[in-house]
């Protein structure tokens, strides 16, 4: 029987006390034991930021990236590798800035990989600038007079990208994040997972006391099934305030690796070389 | 069959197909038992500009292309003004006189005008203005006297796939060509009988090093679109099913260069291909792959920069740029072949170097190389020339360096180990396992620690130390003891080889040997330096304007190279301009 502290390296977390990645890393880990997925079943990608330096203190199959890069990383693993079950860490200027590309095309092309965004709306690591998500007028070091950006919504972005899997959750809520990134992890193509994460440090605006006020569980009978609802709920927050927490939608659809013939019979990875395939080619070029 | 040197020049508009038609003139020659070189030339645009495709066709070894064109074909009549100048002695110009009637002055008395009207007989036998090409080429082929059956052998495999009316068609307006000019010849044709006494590929630089990346086992290959590498895209994605092989593009360079480094940590082979600007977006995980000490071949296509620079033209401006590109201190391998038979041995040296080193190899090559078709003996690629008899040897066995396979939970990533390779192993199979960009420790795990941080950049230099003996060349052409001692790397190979053939065919009494590098990094420093001493005069040739192999010369050996051959005009060397430098530098 697996258990949380399977998943522990013996490193303890670097994380400011009180910040939301621990409340992350606690759901994740209880995931991990309730689908049986052991250090070794698994591969995690981990951006550059608060977010990635998760991997040091979590036992898995780690691949600390670069900044904004996890998911091409992520990507290329799975392609090879379709067998393995594979999550995607990163923080919201890593997602959404840096890897703001990546991000759109991994939600259109509907990998099958778990992608898990801790979303601070501020760049933990480099301490305290604004990020993609900040609130207009949010007073960072970068913009001490607050920013002048329109923040970008993930939700709607990955809607919008094809993402078959849109959900929000909540680090402080730790058994209602197991719940969904377990779910995450079972749907079948690209799970995007926003979780809202408050920085102690350098957010004073989100703070988990203003998630509480404001947040709430996305009803019972709210079906996430259909695309446009899901729009108007990802659009709550912006237009009342209000923050819906939950599964928005969800989808079923044929994932990239569906599309890829050549790895129906087996894994890329367990192929070995057609010697006489090549041979063949090579003398079609007379 | 006589002694035959010729070339054949095609030119016109953009978008009327040219680089099909020079294909498969290239490919008759070929089948005929001739030796082929070609280039082709063309703007950064689809529709519009002047492209022009040539062939060299002889039955001797050949190595480059020559200035001189004996027929040009011109479609239109930019295409006369721009080349007439090529003419050789005696040459032959095919053009369409509803188009164009030669004033007096415009050709020189020896050319000899061959008019066709292309453009009325692709009409009169139901073809169209795009059918031009195929009668030009049905009439170039008469006037070398080639056996029609092998043309319509080509254009069958060209066109099989789009069905047998198009076959049936392209045939016939090249026999319509064929025809017409073998009836108004005034001369005899020349005569080339068919030899099939050893099967001729016909390859592009591209598609030397993905067929060798594709023998290395190759499983995994990214890139975005930029020219010169789209031949190795097309290359993989249509062959990718076949093979059971992943081409994906992503949607940049930078997604395509950490797809690779994802899929080769994952366990297959992997590659990547760009030119300049898709390779600076790759360099913070190209040195991700130094740092992750992760397997990884890119292949660099040059081009003129910088910036947008000249994206279909040629250049080797990036040795630089590739032996330092990535920040951070890590050991990358620089091949750069010369020719087909290199290309696609070093792609599979490549393979074996970043997993036996577990770091990034770049093949670096240039737009000429990648575009030009070449042609070798199918057995080449089994037995190799003598030169390259070695490289080759290791590189046909596939060598994937120190691997764990089922490791427990004693095993450690980047274990530190007296060669500094530490066994890879490959997530899912086994215990688990960190990777990190970051600096790390044994486990992986990151550390800031001085003494940790020290012996972990250690390890990784001692890689620098043992693949030290991997580096080779530069191979010696030519005499032994020289007058003249010239060094090059990558596609200037074809020129020079050329020029020296010349001086050797034309008995002049200077004596000229060539230094080829096709090493970079490691630099073969001792070799080089032996070499370089016993020289008498040394001459640097490279496409570029800052000379970046005397630097690197001068840099691991201490010797200075002060003449030099440089051209950057977007164009490649050929073989005449380097004899009149030569000649211009030996008076001096
Ligand atoms: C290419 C690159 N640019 C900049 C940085 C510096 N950097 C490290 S983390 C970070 C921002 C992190 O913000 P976020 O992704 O939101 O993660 P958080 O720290 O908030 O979890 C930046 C800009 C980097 N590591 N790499
Ligand atoms: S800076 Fe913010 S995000 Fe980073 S560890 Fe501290 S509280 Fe967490
Ligand atoms: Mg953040």
């Amino acid at each position: 029987m697996l258990s949380a502290n399977d998943y522990n390296s013996g490193r303890k977390p670097t994380w400011c006390p009180g910040c939301g990645d621990f409340g992350i890393w606690a759901a994740l880990k209880n995931a991990f034991v309730e689908l049986s997925l052991g250090p070794s079943d698994m591969v995690i990608v981990y951006g550059i930021g608060c977010h990635g330096n998760m991997y040091d203190t979590m036992k898995a199959n780690n691949f600390e990236g670069l900044h904004g890069r996890p998911l091409p990383l992520a990507s290329g693993i799975k392609m090879a590798n379709h067998k393995l079950p594979v999550f995607a860490i990163s923080g919201d200027g890593d997602a959404m800035g840096e890897g703001g590309n990546h991000f759109i095309h991994a939600c259109r092309r509907n990998y099958d990989i778990t992608y898990i965004i801790h979303d601070n709306q501020v760049y933990g690591l480099t301490t305290g600038q604004t990020s993609p998500t900040s609130p207009k007028g949010f007073k960072t070091k970068a913009n001490p007079e607050g920013s002048i950006d329109y923040p970008l919504n993930p939700l709607t972005l990955a809607l919008s990208a094809g993402a078959s899997f849109v959900a929000r959750g909540f680090a402080g809520d730790i058994p209602s994040l197991t719940e969904l990134i377990k779910r995450a992890y079972n749907h079948k193509g690209f799970s995007v997972l926003d979780i809202l994460q408050p920085c102690v440090t350098f957010n004073h605006v989100n703070t988990y006391q203003f998630y509480r006020q404001y947040g709430y569980k996305l009803e019972d009978t709210y079906d996430p099934h259909d695309k446009v609802k899901a729009f108007e709920k990802a659009l709550e927050w912006e237009r009342t305030g209000k923050i819906p927490i939950g599964l928005f939608y969800e989808e079923e659809k044929a994932t990239y690796e569906d599309g890829m013939e050549q790895i129906k019979e087996k894994a890329l990875v367990e192929q070995s070389l057609n010697p006489d395939a090549i041979s063949k080619l090579i003398s079609e070029f007379t | 069959m006589q002694d035959l040197d010729f070339t054949w020049k095609i030119g016109g508009e953009a978008g009327f197909g040219i680089m099909i038609t020079g294909t498969s003139f290239a490919k008759v020659c070929t089948r005929s038992g001739l030796n082929i070189i070609t280039n082709n030339e063309y703007p950064s645009l689809i529709r519009g500009g002047h492209n022009n495709f040539t062939v060299r066709a002889a039955s001797d070894k050949i190595y480059s292309l020559l200035t001189k064109i004996n027929l040009l074909v011109a479609l239109n009549r930019q295409t006369i003004d721009l080349h007439k100048n090529e003419l050789a002695k005696n040459a032959a110009i095919i053009f369409d006189p509803n188009d164009y009637q030669p004033q007096s002055g415009d050709l020189s008395e020896n050319i000899e005008p061959l008019p066709l009207p292309l453009l009325q007989l692709a009409r009169d036998n139901g073809g169209d203005i795009i059918m031009r090409n195929t009668v030009a080429l049905g009439a170039s082929l008469a006037y070398l006297g080639i056996d029609f059956k092998v043309l319509e052998e080509v254009l069958n495999d060209q066109f099989i796939h789009k069905g047998p009316e198009i076959v049936a068609q392209n045939i016939k307006m090249a026999k319509v060509g064929f025809d017409y000019l073998a009836n108004n010849l005034k001369k005899t044709p020349l005569k080339v009988t068919r030899d099939t006494k050893e099967t001729r590929l016909v390859l592009s630089g591209n598609e030397a090093i993905g067929l060798g990346a594709l023998s290395a086992g190759m499983k995994f290959f990214t890139a975005y679109p930029m020219t010169p590498i789209n031949g190795l895209i097309t290359l993989m994605a249509e062959n990718e099913k076949k093979l059971g092989i992943v081409y994906k593009q992503p949607e940049d360079e930078i997604s395509g260069i950490n797809m690779a480094i994802g899929a080769s940590y994952a366990g297959v082979r992997a590659m990547t291909a760009t030119s300049g600007g898709g390779f600076a977006l790759m360099n913070e995980a190209f040195s991700m792959a130094g740092m992750t000490e992760t397997p990884l071949v890119v292949v660099l296509g040059q081009r003129p920069g910088p910036a947008s620079g000249l994206p279909t033209w040629t250049s080797q401006g990036d040795l630089r740029y590739a032996l330092s590109a990535g920040h951070g201190e890590f050991l990358r391998f620089v091949l750069t072949p010369g020719d087909m038979e290199e290309a696609y041995f070093l792609s599979k040296l490549a393979f074996n170097l970043a997993d036996k080193y577990q770091t990034p190899a770049i093949i670096l090559v240039d737009k000429y190389f990648c575009e030009c078709l070449f042609s070798l003996n199918q057995k080449q690629l089994d037995n190799p020339t003598a030169l390259l008899k070695s490289v080759a040897d290791y590189a046909n066995s596939i060598d994937r360096g120190k691997i764990v396979n089922n490791p427990d939970e004693t095993y450690q990533r980047f274990k530190i180990t007296d060669d500094g390779i530490s066994p890879r192993a490959f997530p899912g199979h086994g215990m688990h396992f960190t990777v990190n960009s970051y600096e790390h420790n044994e486990a992986g795990l990151s550390t800031e620690v001085a003494s940790e941080i020290k012996a972990m950049t250690d390890k990784r230099s001692k890689k620098n130390e043992l693949a030290q003996a991997e580096a080779f060349g530069p191979m010696v052409y030519g005499e032994e003891k020289a007058d003249i001692t010239l060094v090059g790397w990558g596609s200037t190979k074809m020129a020079v080889l050329e020029a020296l053939k010349i001086i050797k065919d034309q008995k002049v009494k200077l004596k000229v040997n060539y230094l080829h590098f096709l090493c970079l990094s490691p630099f073969p420093g001792q070799n080089t330096a032996m070499l370089l001493q016993k020289a008498k005069k040394v001459i640097d040739v490279e496409t570029n304007s800052q000379a970046p192999l005397a630097g690197l010369i001068r840099e691991k050996t201490g010797i200075e190279i002060k003449n030099k051959i440089l051209k950057y005009d977007g164009r490649q060397f050929y073989p005449e301009e380097i004899l009149s430098a030569l000649n211009v530098i030996e008076k001096e």
